[in-house]
């Protein structure tokens, strides 16, 4: 083992084996035959990035290829970069512990926008141009891929290209492209000319975005007609015959998710609208419980966990939840893995189901109505009435729960006080649901905690055009409500109303706030997620060097006929959908899911999926 | 029902995972292996795996003990290859015995042995430092301060002070030239570390030339009376005036009181009737 990095460092930062490697499955290779070395960067922490499935997956894919070399890096703890800083250590990964600088491909993934910083940082202590302009022959390309790619400007003079969608195809073919081009010895342009043809990849520099003078974009237009007009994401039609890893790695310090994750289906089929990830995954595509229980069986063999979660975005919607979850109770009793629950729609088999798996503590279930009331969830396409939240709670209190945690959005479209005034009234009927609850069924100690996140307007989502309330208006209305908290069994918590609003620019942002991101790394914001280093003073001085007006962005209401950053990118569903979505929710009228009725989105152009089952 | 007491290793590889990490790390271990480990009854199962000694982050050992009670019979030494299958680089069994006695591992151990790679800024000659730890070990009492939940106390360690001996290794340059003699050497451990040491980026190495010593202490530990290496060198470095700097510590030994005699715990005496 070739440690490069001192016993001196190491020991003077806080958790060294973030920077150890060498975990069980992890992969080792001989450089012998690579023709491809792969760089996967997690913007965050090794116990944010380690817990994400999408890496997991693309890991094991990428490192099946015999020319191809997949290794994790992740973004240093600010004590670390310090250290790393000061002895001109550039940022390596744990594989090899090699320098990335030295790599063909860099790849992050996008997960939320606030770790936008941290990725022209992590550029930077690489000692790789952060500008995609400034990068020569003997750097590597920097690619990028996740949910927010799906509005990629923001980030559009940084990455040299996005991949639209899921990756476990496109991904292949960038690599076999890639492996080509190097062997011909072309120009870097050329390689980025070749995977323009690919399906669902976008090479920013190829594209020309025109303002208006009050600057909305006039258009955006590819350089030349071999580049597509429009970059349709791609998806896997069969996810039962989709790549799945067997193994995933177990690390050495605990990470936020030390389990393993079966993934039930991708997407979801409530369609609520303010939510990005409804929309961007449909179709909804399930695994079939029979591959589920191989695959959890596999995994244990070849991990040793003592837990299993269940992830998806609506797991109660999964068509085989009776019998996946009862065969895995079956099958992984004998083995002491333990099952871990998401929140689930409570109903008696789901509160049975979790009195047989979760032999814990009967605390904490929760509950997101996002909406305090009935007119507001029916803008919101939250198919959710007062009735089943109230029922719910009852059943989980006759069965000997105490804790409920509720979580709410504030600022949505159309909010009124009463709306707010409403949050504070669901709190108190789930406090008289308690107390009507027989003594002797209920457990002991109520504790509601009630949270609320601010309304961060969403690309590809009805509510798209929408603008953000401001942070004063957002403030005021968390004071409303706080003042309309009095019992002592409910907790009230709320979301960062200027974090909100960095979210919303860079969520719905065009290439000109890009600059934006460059001056605030420059004047050292990082980790902008992690409350203690969220420096809002500073951003608002890069916004105002750049002369850029974050309200712009984030609290202006678009008509539907303008040009928006991300019109390029298709998702699969159509802008009218979206446009009679929004009509729908200003009139208070529901949408039917998926499995009820077709909406006719514009998801089957995919042609798999529930549009067909 | 059946006992195995075995022996592991831990090397630079893993050094940097804590207790409970590495009591983890175990629980997967037998998983993967599906060693037919005991598990307790009731309402939260947990393995029956008992650690002789916790491990300070960042100390290599060739000497960690732990019992181990599986539901069925097995072959220590099978025991020993199965689940060295599913121990990552740097952790190793290297023994194994079955126990019929009832000793507990954690409670039994008194003493442990460690090998510690130091420089000295003075950079004295070993006679000089021989005759520093001569004085050292003829004090009656040797008080060190420790904190421990917020609140200053001193401590005798004298008691706890059974062995202090050290000796001189070489420089970096001898290193280099493959002067150094390896017979030389109490441990090997150090000998690869130093080693590893040399091959650090330049720039993260001190670039002077130092002597390294390796001192070999024989300290009190276990549930009773406990003394960590760096806080026995840390008071001679005070009452020797030396500026030490440790660079690695690594445990060589862990041992079990048994009448007059201090036996390893893998000795036949400790685990048949």
């Amino acid at each position: 083992m070739s440690i490069k990095i001192s016993d001196n460092i190491l020991q003077s930062v806080e958790k060294p084996s973030r920077y150890i490697g060498n975990e069980w499955n992890s992969v080792h290779k001989s450089l012998e035959g690579i023709e491809a070395r792969f760089a996967f960067c997690f913007p965050d922490v090794y116990e944010v990035g380690m817990s994400h499935l999408g890496m997991k997956i693309l890991y094991h894919l990428l490192n099946e290829r015999q020319d191809t070399y997949c290794e994790r890096v992740f973004a240093p703890w600010v004590d670390m970069e310090e250290k790393m800083r000061e002895n001109d250590v550039a940022l390596f990964s744990l594989e090899s512990h090699d320098p990335i600088k030295s790599f063909d491909i860099v790849g992050f993934t996008l997960q939320y926008e606030m770790s936008y910083t941290n990725i022209i940082n992590m550029l930077d202590l690489a000692k790789i141009p952060v500008l995609s302009g400034d990068r020569t022959k003997e750097h590597p390309f920097v690619c990028a891929g996740g949910p927010c790619a799906y509005n990629p400007e923001p980030l559009a003079d940084f990455i040299d290209f996005f991949m639209m969608g899921e990756g476990e195809e496109i991904i292949n073919e960038v690599m076999d492209t890639y492996v080509e081009w190097k062997k011909q010895n072309l120009p870097r342009e050329k390689f980025l000319e070749s995977i323009s043809q690919i399906e669902g990849i976008y090479v920013p520099s190829f594209y020309e975005v025109k303002y208006n003078e009050d600057n909305t974009i006039l258009s955006i237009k590819p350089l030349s007609e071999n580049y597509p007009e429009k970059i349709k994401k791609r998806i896997i039609k069969d996810l039962d015959k989709a790549y799945f890893p067997d193994k995933v790695i177990v690390p050495f310090t605990g990470i936020v998710h030390d389990r393993i994750m079966l993934e039930l289906f991708r997407g979801c089929i409530r369609g609520c609208r303010f939510c990005q990830a409804g929309y961007i995954y449909r179709p909804v595509r399930e695994r079939s419980h029979q591959r589920l229980l191989e695959h959890a069986g596999n995994l244990v063999d070849n991990t040793g966990y003592e837990e299993i979660s269940l992830t998806s975005l609506s797991t109660s919607d999964y068509s085989s939840f009776k019998d996946l979850t009862e065969g895995l109770i079956g099958e992984m009793e004998q083995r002491k893995v333990n099952l871990s629950l998401p929140s689930l729609r409570i109903d008696s088999f789901s509160l049975e189901l979790m009195e047989k798996a979760q032999k814990v503590r009967k605390s904490g279930l929760t509950f997101a109505p996002e909406a305090g009331s009935q007119r507001l969830r029916d803008v919101i396409n939250k198919g959710v009435t007062e009735q089943d939240l109230v029922n719910s709670v009852r059943t989980a209190f006759n069965g000997g729960w105490s804790g409920v945690k509720l979580y709410f959005m504030i600022g949505l479209p159309t909010e009124t006080f009463d709306d707010i005034n409403g949050i504070a009234d669901l709190g108190y009927k789930v406090v008289d649901a308690y107390m009507s609850t027989p003594k002797e069924n209920r457990g002991k100690g109520l504790s509601i905690s009630l949270s609320t996140s601010s309304f961060v307007p969403k690309p590809f989502t009805p509510f798209q055009w929408e603008p953000q309330d401001d942070i004063e208006t957002l403030r005021e209305k968390q004071k409303f409500l706080q003042g309309k908290i009095k019992s002592k069994y409910i907790k009230y918590s709320w979301h960062d109303p200027e974090l909100s609003l960095l979210e919303a620019v860079f969520a719905r942002g065009d290439r000109r706030v890009g600059q934006v991101l460059l001056e605030a790394v420059r004047k050292g914001c990082k980790f902008d997620s992690w409350g203690e280093h969220f420096k809002f003073s500073r951003w608002m001085e890069a916004f105002s060097e750049c002369d850029i007006d974050p309200h712009f962005y984030a609290n202006r209401k678009r008509k539907f006929d303008e040009v928006l950053p991300w019109d390029h990118i298709d998702i699969g569903v159509s802008k009218d959908h979206l446009i009679r979505e929004c009509k729908k929710a200003y009139n208070e009228e529901l949408t039917p899911n998926c499995r009820v009725d077709c909406s006719g989105c514009g998801a089957t152009v995919f042609g798999g999926g529930i549009c067909f089952d | 029902m059946i006992n195995i007491r075995a022996r592991f290793i831990r090397g630079e590889q893993v050094k940097y995972i804590s207790h409970l990490d590495m009591m983890k790390m175990f629980e997967r271990a037998l998983r993967r292996s599906r060693i037919p480990i005991y598990y307790s009854q009731g309402f939260n199962p947990h393995p029956q795996i008992v650690f002789g000694l916790p491990l300070s982050v960042g100390v290599t050992s060739d000497a960690e003990y732990v019992d181990f009670e599986l539901s069925e019979e097995m072959e220590p030494s099978e025991f020993v290859d199965i689940l060295n299958k599913q121990l990552p680089e740097g952790l190793k069994l290297s023994d194994a015995k079955v126990r019929t006695t009832k000793s507990n591992i954690m409670a039994s151990i008194t003493k442990a042995s460690y090998e510690v790679l130091v420089t000295i800024s003075q950079n004295p000659g070993i006679e000089e430092i021989g005759e520093k730890i001569l004085d050292f070990m003829k004090n009656k009492e040797i008080f060190i301060t420790k904190e421990s939940k917020g609140k200053v106390k001193k401590v005798d360690i004298r008691p706890m002070i059974q062995k202090f001996s050290a000796q001189y290794i070489g420089n970096k340059r001898s290193f280099e030239d493959k002067e150094v003699d390896v017979r030389k050497l109490t441990s090997i451990a150090l000998l690869e570390y130093i080693d590893k040491l040399n091959g650090l980026n330049e720039l993260l190495t001190n670039k002077e030339v130092n002597e390294y010593f390796g001192f070999s202490l024989l300290l009190s530990a276990g549930s009773m009376a406990n003394l960590k290496p760096e806080f026995a060198l840390q008071a001679f470095g005070e009452i020797s005036g030396y500026d030490l700097n440790v660079l690695k510590v690594h445990r060589s030994g862990l041992f079990i009181d048994k009448g007059d005699k201090m036996l390893n715990p893998l000795d036949n005496a400790l685990l048949a009737i």
